[in-house]
């Protein structure tokens, strides 16, 4: 699937209901743990709640709702 | 294959292999530790169709075998290594049918393990209602392996599934050589869209999670549901379990008196009735409470709740060392600690579970309940705002706040103090929202009152005979022949009370309360009986303390270190003396500042 092209943002940085593209995880020390998750590039991804004060976020992406910390959601790139 | 003897259960977490385990082995498991790691290890026994037993070992829940956590290296140890004393015959691996692409990722990974395997195709029912059907046969067919749809929750497709366990076979060649996680997933693509088929969803479980979420997650309503929901809880666990612990007093003190009147004054009787069966009695009047309690924890755990509670503290939490998931061991602290800090071990950083483990002790556990009500008389008198509003409830929600606003300074000390060597992640998953499986909630409250039992108990029978020979016996050999308070008196427990006394009276306690204060040790509650023995209970006897001690002593319950089963239970949970040592140190010495300073502002 190829991402559809639009603006490149972090995930961190979407606003709660917004969707967009994965486009890559970046190297980190937990990048494997958010590909094993499911955050695959080009999956589509929705930030469906963000708990108070921002932090954390809950995804969804390939079928399951998981919460992740803006820290790890800043290692995602996405095209919105 | 060889001869079936073992298997292993594995799959992701909310798949149903909890609920798989039980219905495989009902009643005959028990719970223990992996060796050597403190990751949960439960053990059962399955009867096959021909009347075999097999053994089950239930693997911790997983999302893939790349060993980074505990839990990960665990299984991956189970599984690979044949000289490991859980290493299965064969691994039954259970698939949440709503979203096979993630748990065939797990699957897949243990079928290149070349171990003998059998997938059981759980959860069918919720994928449909979601637009999913899976085609089992298919799956069967394109992976090799055999495959048996379940519905763990009901327990259908079990027998099923033991009957064809001996079929259970290896993969001829890797699904996916190499480690490459996107390859994984790419070939997992391949094979999905004729393994499943889109069917007309319906707006069930999905929709009405949706649809709650958008509240349970909300900055305000999320933290008025959640606080309500503790509150509701925390009503049951009082009110429930009050009418069991009623009776076990009632039963245990007419037992009691039953021994003592068999042969009055004789040290043996005492020992039994006073040593033995009090001991026992410290230990079961706790039970209650923790089996209702934990009961409660399972429920909100199993219907997915907890997870949404985890998110919305995660970020409060976290600005003091901790995550989200310490609110479970936390709020399991106001039943009792040692199931509490045992509860720790699903939190994964272990910084934030080192964090969590040292302040659980700060909330006020059910022992310490009835020194608060001895005690709280001597402050608050017992009236009613509005007519309805305890004045001496709302004191004890007081020192409940106190452990509380403490733990919270105490965890950001730590957090100053400790080094992460980690990277501070935490991953966890918000499931769709389900009834519970009241089978897994019993099971789950039982192992955790038994673990109480087995973990605290003994610690708390051993101490209270020490204290009943300490409390019989002095410098001048038996006291049989002396009424019981001048016994007491005259006995070691008296004299280690005197000998404390330079230590206490700074506080404003005298030596007739240091006694109590030092057979607390056993247990908090013990507190209250030492100082009814020493006062005299017929005639209602209380102390006439100025109201500077009564409140010195109960800031020193909220805060002080004084349970050998929860010092126990950490050294075990942190694999050496240094962390309870580190603990009694600092509760206790925190005790003593804060009652020296309550004691000189109330005097004054």
């Amino acid at each position: 699937m190829e991402p559809k092209k639009g603006e490149k943002r972090l995930l961190c940085d979407l606003a709660q209901g917004q969707r967009g593209t994965i486009h890559q995880v970046v190297p980190c020390a937990m990048c494997e743990k958010l590909l094993e998750l499911g955050c695959l590039p080009g999956e589509a991804v929705t930030v469906e709640h963000v708990a108070p004060l921002g932090d954390p976020i809950a995804i969804s992406v390939t079928g399951s709702c998981f919460m992740l910390r803006k820290a790890d959601a800043a290692r995602i790139e996405v095209w919105v | 294959m060889k001869e079936l003897k073992r298997v292993a259960l594995a799959g992701n977490p909310n798949s149903g292999k909890s609920s798989l385990f039980n219905a495989l082995t009902g009643l005959r498991q028990k719970t223990g530790n992996f060796p050597g790691v403190t990751v949960d290890r439960r053990l059962g026994t399955a009867r096959m169709p021909d009347g075999a037993d097999i053994k089950v070992v239930d693997l911790p829940g997983l999302y893939s075998l790349t060993a980074g956590s505990p839990d990960e290296q665990v299984a991956k140890a189970v599984l690979t290594d044949t000289a490991h004393p859980d290493h299965p015959d064969a691994v039954v691996i259970v698939l949440d049918a709503g979203n096979l692409r993630r748990n065939l990722y797990l699957a897949t990974q243990i079928l290149d393990l070349g171990l003998p395997a059998l997938l059981a195709l759980n959860m069918r029912d919720t994928a449909e209602a979601g637009g999913i059907r899976v085609h089992t046969e298919i799956l069967e067919d394109l992976l090799n392996v055999p495959v048996v749809a379940i519905n763990a929750k009901e327990g259908t497709g079990v027998d099923d599934l033991l009957r064809r366990l001996p079929e259970a076979r290896a993969l001829a060649e890797p699904f996916c050589a190499g480690s490459d996680i996107q390859e994984r997933y790419r070939r997992i693509g391949r094979i999905l869209p004729t393994v499943q088929a889109v069917v007309d969803r319906k707006e069930g479980p999905l929709a009405f999670t949706r649809a709650f979420d958008r509240y349970a997650t909300h900055p305000v309503w999320g933290f008025l549901l959640f606080l309500f929901t503790f509150f509701l809880l925390f009503q049951a666990v009082f009110t429930l379990a009050a009418y069991p612990m009623d009776a076990i007093e009632a039963g245990m003190s007419a037992l009691a008196d039953a021994v003592r009147a068999w042969q009055p004054g004789a040290w043996w009787t005492g020992f039994l009735a006073d040593g033995v069966l009090a001991g026992i009695t410290g230990v079961i009047i706790f039970v209650p409470q923790i089996a209702i309690l934990f009961a409660c924890i399972a429920v909100l755990e199993e219907s997915g709740y907890m997870a949404r509670v985890s998110f919305l503290n995660d970020r409060l939490l976290r600005a003091v060392g901790m995550n989200g998931r310490s609110v479970v061991p936390l709020v399991s602290g106001f039943a009792c600690a040692v199931p509490a800090i045992m509860a720790a071990r699903t939190i994964e950083n272990p910084k934030e579970r080192l964090i969590t483990i040292m302040v659980t002790p700060l909330m006020s556990c059910s022992a310490r309940l009835p020194v608060y009500v001895y005690l709280v008389g001597y402050l608050v008198p017992e009236h009613h705002l509005f007519g309805f509003l305890s004045v001496q409830g709302l004191f004890f929600l007081g020192l409940y706040l106190l452990g509380v606003l403490l733990s919270a300074a105490a965890a950001w000390v730590f957090n100053r103090f400790l080094k992460d060597p980690t990277s501070g992640s935490f991953f966890l998953e918000l499931p769709v929202y389900r009834g519970p499986r009241w089978r897994n909630v019993a099971l789950g409250s039982w192992s955790k009152a038994m673990t109480f039992v087995r973990e605290a108990g003994r610690i708390i029978l051993v101490i209270s005979l020490i204290l009943w020979a300490a409390g019989s016996f002095g410098p001048s050999g038996t006291l049989g022949h002396l009424p019981e308070n001048a016994r007491l008196e005259a006995s070691f427990a008296g004299w280690a009370g005197r000998a404390i006394e330079p230590v206490m009276e700074p506080i404003g306690v005298d030596w007739k309360t240091g006694i109590a204060v030092i057979t607390s040790f056993a247990a908090r509650e013990v507190f209250v009986g030492t100082m009814n023995i020493l006062y005299g209970m017929e005639g209602g006897g209380k102390p006439d303390y100025p109201p500077a001690t009564a409140a010195s002593l109960l800031v020193f319950y909220v805060i002080a270190m004084q349970c050998m089963s929860t010092l126990a239970i950490v050294k075990r949970e942190t694999g050496g003396w240094k962390w309870p040592a580190v603990m009694f140190g600092y509760l206790t010495g925190l005790a003593y500042i804060a009652s020296w300073i309550t004691f000189r502002l109330v005097g004054s």
